[in-house]
C-alpha cells in the first residue's frame, strides 16, 4: 500500500489548523475595529446633525 | 500560596496583560516556527522509517504532538476555569475560553490523523476503540465549553457556566490516559515516557518528536495570548486603553 497520500493529507489537515488558528484572531481584530471605527463614525454624524 | 496570587492577580489588570502580551506574542510565534521547522526536517528527512509501519509512521511527528496538546490544553482551560469561579479573574474567564477552540483545533487533528495513520496501518479510518472514543468525547467537551458560553449572553456568566463544565470533563484525561493499559485497545500503548526515562522509541525518532511537542507549545502560547488579548479589548472596548490599542494614539472621535 502506498503511504503517501495518508502523510500528505495528515500535515495538510495540520498545515490547515495552523493557518486557520493564526488567522481567526486577526481577523476578529479586523472586524472589531471596522465595528467599533463604524460606530464612533455613526456618533460623530449624529452629533453634527 | 499568597505569592502565587499575588503573581496571578498583577495578570489581572486588562491593560497590563495586553501590554505583556503583545511583547511576548511575536517572540512565542518565532519559537515556534524555529523549533517546528527543526523537528520536521528531523521527523521528515533524518529519521528512518518505522521497520514494521513504513513510511507511514512518520504522521506521528503531528499526531502524539497534537495529542499531548488536546490534554494539556483541556487541562490549563480546567485550570483557568478554576481560577476565573475561584478568584473571579477576568483574564482567567477570557483565558479560559480563548484556549477552548485551539484544544478543540488540535483535538480534531488527532483525530483525523490518527485516522490517517490507521487506514495503512490498522486496514480501517476508525474503531470503537477505548483510545479513539475517549478523544472523541474530548472533542465533544471542547464543543460543549464553546457552545455554553456562545449560548448565554451574559459574557461573564456564561465563562463561568462553561468553566464548571470544562472542570467535570477533567474526569476524561486519566480515562483518555490510562485506556489503552486499563482496557484491550487497537490503540498501541505508550511508548514514550519521558520521566520515567522508559521510552522504547529511538532518539532518532524521540528528539523530532519532542521538538514538534515544544514547538506546538510556543504555538499554543502565541495563540492564547492573541485570542486572549483580542478578547479583552472587545470585552473592555468602551476603555481609552483598548481604543488606543485599536486605533492608536488617532482613534476616531466619539
Amino acid at each position: 500500500m502506498n503511504h503517501t497520500p495518508f502523510i500528505i493529507a495528515s500535515y495538510a489537515v495540520f498545515a490547515a489548523f495552523l493557518i486557520w488558528d493564526f488567522l481567526a484572531p486577526r481577523l476578529a481584530l479586523r472586524r472589531l475595529r471596522h465595528e467599533l471605527g463604524a460606530r464612533a463614525a455613526r456618533v460623530e454624524r449624529r452629533k453634527n446633525r | 500560596m499568597n505569592g502565587f496570587l499575588v503573581w496571578l492577580n498583577s495578570f489581572g489588570s486588562p491593560e497590563k496583560f495586553h501590554r505583556v502580551a503583545l511583547r511576548f506574542e511575536p517572540w512565542l510565534l518565532g519559537l515556534a516556527l524555529l523549533v517546528g521547522a527543526v523537528g520536521l526536517y528531523l521527523g521528515l528527512v533524518k529519521a528512518p522509517a518505522d521497520y514494521l509501519q513504513g513510511e507511514s509512521a512518520r504522521i506521528m511527528y503531528i499526531h502524539i504532538p497534537a495529542a499531548w496538546m488536546s490534554l494539556f490544553i483541556y487541562g490549563f482551560m480546567a485550570f483557568s476555569g478554576f481560577c476565573a469561579l475561584v478568584w473571579r479573574f477576568k483574564v482567567a474567564e477570557l483565558m479560559a475560553m480563548a484556549a477552548a477552540p485551539i484544544g478543540a483545533g488540535f483535538t480534531a487533528v488527532t483525530l483525523i490523523t490518527g485516522s490517517l495513520w490507521g487506514r495503512p496501518t490498522w486496514g480501517t479510518y476508525w474503531v470503537w476503540d477505548a483510545r479513539l472514543t475517549s478523544e472523541l468525547v474530548l472533542l465533544f467537551l471542547f464543543f460543549g465549553v464553546i457552545g455554553l458560553y456562545n449560548a448565554i449572553e451574559d459574557q461573564r456568566k456564561g465563562a463561568r457556566a462553561a468553566s464548571l463544565l470544562a472542570l467535570i470533563g477533567l474526569v476524561n484525561l486519566p480515562i483518555i490516559h490510562f485506556s489503552v493499559n486499563w482496557w484491550n485497545t487497537l490503540h498501541q500503548g505508550n511508548s514514550i515516557n519521558l520521566f520515567a526515562g522508559k521510552s522504547s522509541i529511538h532518539p532518532s525518532m524521540l528528539w523530532p518528536l519532542i521538538l514538534m511537542a515544544l514547538a506546538t507549545k510556543f504555538w499554543f502560547g502565541a495563540s492564547l495570548l492573541a485570542r486572549t488579548r483580542i478578547a479583552l479589548i472587545e470585552f473592555e472596548a468602551g476603555k481609552e486603553w483598548a481604543q488606543t490599542a485599536l486605533f492608536g494614539p488617532r482613534r476616531p472621535e466619539a
